[in-house]
């Protein structure tokens, strides 16, 4: 992960979140999604976000499907039904974390 | 191919984490060419790989990581669930009638030969199954060897360090930890059928 030690913690909803809005994805395009939607602010190394994905998948969260694309093969990852359910309360969590913030550092508008 | 050589060269053995890489890279590298950078393909890449090389080596231990965690949680998900319980449970109860039918000799022979014995046929029928599917380096087939090994190597250093120590008061806890490796072990070569049958599904008939 680029910018900021911030978003290391919000990596796995980050890519719970772009799966769920989304069927399948691969690994690159989870990279090209997050830097387009986020305007080149975040930028998701593949350092951080294999291990990660990687990490889901093991914890069942994350299944996966291989296809032959451009004569190789490529990973696509997408929701199980435990990942769908842990998408939810992850962005609760994050939700939460941000009003709390928001509290902290601008008291005057929570 | 020439990116999935590299890969090779520079210790990423398994084939079902260089093919990730080897995607990423490329489509990093044809991105790059559609932005127009109209360099030759080969520096582009040598660029990319100056920049990223460690980073990719590093997940790469990464994978191997996650690939041992998963192994881990099929198998104690499976020895806690019913079918491990009663695995155990005939286990168990089949010691400990041959423990009241046969001799104490003999007995002591049985208990620790036939976990080393189906150590052994499971490790033999696992390498088989390697070549005669084609499965042999991918990352979590692989790894799930390692405890395969570790079992085995239990149960041999029970045969050594542990047998001439038992008596009739420690029998039972002897059966109960043998039990315990034998059930281990059959799970685990159940969880191997199953991740070979997701990784030739998933890979193989791909290639």
């Amino acid at each position: 992960m680029s910018n900021s030690k911030l978003y290391k913690g919000s990596l796995n909803t980050i890519i719970l979140k772009l799966l769920n809005e989304h069927d399948k994805m691969y690994g690159y395009e989870i990279t090209q999604k997050v830097k387009a939607l986020t305007q080149g602010e975040l930028n998701i190394t593949e350092g951080a976000l294999y291990p990660a994905l990687h990490k889901l998948e093991a914890e069942g969260l994350l299944d996966v499907e291989v296809a032959k694309v451009d004569n190789r093969l490529r990973k696509y990852y997408k929701l199980t039904e435990s990942g769908t359910k842990e998408t939810v309360n992850k962005l609760e969590e994050l939700a939460e974390y941000i009003k709390t913030m928001q509290t902290l550092m601008n008291p005057k508008l929570a | 191919m020439f990116i999935d050589n590299y890969l090779d060269n520079s210790d990423i053995i398994y084939k079902d984490i260089r093919m990730e890489m080897l995607d990423h890279i490329s489509s990093e590298i044809e991105d790059r060419i559609k932005n127009g950078d109209d360099r030759d393909f080969y520096y582009i890449f040598k660029d990319y790989m100056v920049k990223n090389k460690a980073r990719l080596l590093s997940d790469n231990k990464q994978f191997l990581k996650s690939a041992d965690r998963k192994i881990a949680k099929l198998l104690f998900k499976d020895l806690l669930s019913i079918h491990g319980l009663v695995v155990f449970v005939v286990i168990f109860y089949s010691f400990y009638m041959a423990f009241n039918y046969y001799n104490y000799e003999l007995f002591e022979t049985i208990l620790f030969a036939v976990p080393i014995i189906t150590s052994i046929f499971f490790g033999l029928a696992y390498f088989i199954a390697l070549k005669s599917y084609k499965l042999n380096r991918y990352s979590v087939i692989e790894r799930v060897a390692f405890p395969f090994i570790i079992i085995f190597h239990v149960l041999t250093s029970l045969n050594n360090i542990l047998k001439p120590l038992i008596d009739g008061n420690s029998i039972l806890i002897m059966i109960a930890i043998i039990s315990l490796c034998l059930t281990l072990l059959i799970l685990l070569f159940k969880i191997t059928i199953s991740l070979a049958k997701t990784y030739q599904i998933r890979f193989t008939n791909l290639v």
